[in-house]
């Protein structure tokens, strides 16, 4: 399915809707921490979702960074903001996209006890190495380990999680 | 080091070595056919000294991540020596998929066939002999693609080609104000790769004693931003450039007028592409001129050659720290309905919208330039308190309106009734 210019107000739906829905945000959405949220779920939608944006995501130190989601910040925060956001048009009509990211995110918070930017960092950071990041690590548990300083055994879990998608990760 | 086999002497850098790798890939039609692309598009009507090339600019490039990349390699942040060779050539080639007229035309690419310069870089590369090239010298395609996508493994090298302090934009500020003549957008090149580091998480960053010349590099692409790229002469022939080319499709046969991708991988893989340039489109307008194809098409083509195009009616143009929100911009309103007004008095083809938010600098923290204050912990420049890049405006607002120059006194008419309460 693709997603044009014109349904900006689609996606911003779709993000704030997974936040509200899953609790993402632990504190009033703002700054830093929106922005983080709007990017790992915006790369989320695309891969897991399958609804294709035409967004490009560079390969940065904290993970999948698209310059173009920026713009969806505000309206991001507005809905967020406003308790009578209605988001009945996109539940019918995305529900697939929806369910498998959330489904996703839902086993990532079981894999990991815990659901918070770090987490959703974690695992888009493992599939964009799987998926989209070149040339390929020889040894990419090692690698997302060291890259986000973490240890070796929530880095495969990571990985375990992103190949589980079925996306073509090896 | 590379080891260097030829020179070249640069206006802006001096002498430029190229490596035996490098002079292969400069020495391909595809590469040679930067020579024939100005960089900065039309800017010649207004800055007569800005002819330099998408060619130069290349070399500049890469010469400047050859310092980068080399300094960082002595600092033990890049490992392999090969490393450095790959990042120049991916400078090298950052821009080989530009269209005729760099920016004026691209976003007629960009909108109708959902091709940027950057698809068309990936295209180039793919599909032509630079593949083998690269390949003779062991050096893998579909890295050079990675690091022009920014998808190469290593975060930091895809920051030294695309990021608010790239080699890119170093380059281009320099070269740009030296043939504008526009002086106060040169920066200090020499003290930000000299102060260029890597901090504690693995971003570029920049220690404490370059932030001066941080500072200046900001300062200077706001200048350039105005007086140059967003000229209101300039915009103005770059909009009437694009009516030109759009006409031009329908009264014109060209094989190198581009319709989709297909056709483009075709001129790439049949060599055509090398001709695809400034001078071939000026040489087809003139044959649309010749051939009396349409009158209308002639009128614009001698409004362009001639210095007749659009001129600036109104400009509501000015800095801002937020973005701009176009569908509640009270001076957007105003062009809109003023434009409206102004086409009942004139051709319709004679009136010209142009509104655009440029973003000055990035705001969001993961973008920001990083500066290390203290030890190796490092924080955006836009949070250092020491530093006056936070007080400047984040946004570019521009918002004109254009009417051709036969038709000004018409628009100026229109204007002096001044309804519209502005």
């Amino acid at each position: 399915m693709i997603v044009n210019q014109n349904n900006e107000k689609v996606l911003c739906a779709l993000i704030a809707k997974i936040i509200n829905d899953l609790n993402i945000l632990s504190a009033p959405p703002g700054g830093a921490e929106l922005g983080e949220a709007v990017q790992r779920l915006g790369y989320l939608i695309q891969r897991v979702g399958g609804l294709e944006l035409g967004l490009k995501f560079e390969w940065l130190s904290r993970g999948p960074y698209s310059r173009e989601l920026q713009r969806y910040y505000p309206c991001v925060a507005l809905m967020l903001a406003n308790s009578a956001s209605d988001y009945s048009n996109i539940e019918a009509k995305y529900r697939d996209v929806l369910n498998k990211v959330k489904d996703f995110i839902r086993r990532v918070r079981e894999v990991f006890g815990a659901l918070t930017l770090r987490e959703l960092e974690l695992v888009t950071s493992a599939i964009m190495l799987c998926l989209e990041v070149y040339p390929k690590p020889a040894d990419p548990v090692r690698e997302l380990a060291e890259r986000k300083r973490i240890r070796l055994n929530e880095a495969s879990e990571a990985l375990r999680l992103a190949k589980s998608l079925g996306l073509g990760c090896g | 080091m590379i080891r260097p086999v030829k020179r070249v002497y640069d206006e802006v850098h001096g002498y430029i070595d190229l490596s035996e790798v490098e002079l292969r890939v400069v020495d391909t039609p595809y590469f040679q056919r930067l020579r024939f692309i100005k960089q900065l598009a039309i800017a010649w009507y207004v800055y007569p000294g800005a002819t330099h090339t998408r060619f130069s600019h290349s070399l500049g490039v890469m010469h400047i991540m050859g310092l980068a990349a080399q300094r960082l390699y002595d600092e033990g942040y890049i490992h392999s020596a090969d490393d450095v060779q790959l990042l120049r050539i991916a400078a090298l080639l950052h821009d080989i998929g530009h269209t005729p007229f760099s920016h004026a035309i691209e976003p007629h690419f960009r909108e109708r066939l959902g091709l940027g310069h950057e698809e068309m870089s990936r295209l180039i590369i793919c599909e032509s002999e630079i593949k083998d090239v690269l390949g003779a010298y062991g050096y893998d395609y579909r890295t050079v693609i990675a690091l022009l996508e920014g998808r190469h493994r290593e975060p930091v090298y895809n920051q030294l080609l695309s990021s608010d302090m790239d080699v890119d934009r170093m380059d281009y500020l320099i070269r740009d104000a030296l043939h504008t003549g526009v002086t106060y957008g040169t920066i200090d090149l020499q003290r930000i790769v000299t102060t260029l580091t890597i901090d504690g998480e693995g971003n570029l960053a920049v220690l404490d004693k370059g932030i001066d010349a941080l500072e200046n590099f900001y300062l200077a692409r706001t200048h350039m931003y105005r007086a140059v790229y967003y000229h209101k002469t300039i915009v103005g022939y770059e909009i009437l450039l694009r009516r030109i080319y759009e006409m031009l499709g329908g009264y014109v046969d060209d094989p190198l007028l581009i319709h989709d991708e297909r056709e483009f991988v075709e001129a790439v893989r049949s060599g055509r592409v090398a001709f695809w340039h400034d001078d071939w489109l000026i040489g087809l307008i003139l044959r649309a001129v010749r051939e009396r194809v349409c009158p209308e098409l002639r009128e614009l083509a001698e409004s362009f050659f001639f210095r007749q195009g659009f001129k600036v009616l109104v400009d509501r143009t000015r800095f801002e720290d937020t973005p701009l929100d176009i569908e509640r911009d009270g001076d957007v309103e105003y062009l809109k309905q003023l434009a409206e007004k102004i086409r009942e008095a004139v051709d319709r083809n004679s009136v010209a919208l142009f509104i655009d938010d440029i973003k000055i600098m990035e705001e969001d923290p993961h973008l920001v330039p990083r500066v290390i204050l203290e030890g190796r912990t490092s924080l955006p420049v836009t949070y250092a308190e020491n530093s006056m890049i936070r007080r400047l405006p984040k946004h570019l607002h521009i918002k004109r309106l254009y009417v051709m120059s036969k038709d000004v006194h018409k628009a100026l008419r229109v204007l002096s009734l001044g309804s519209l309460g502005h």
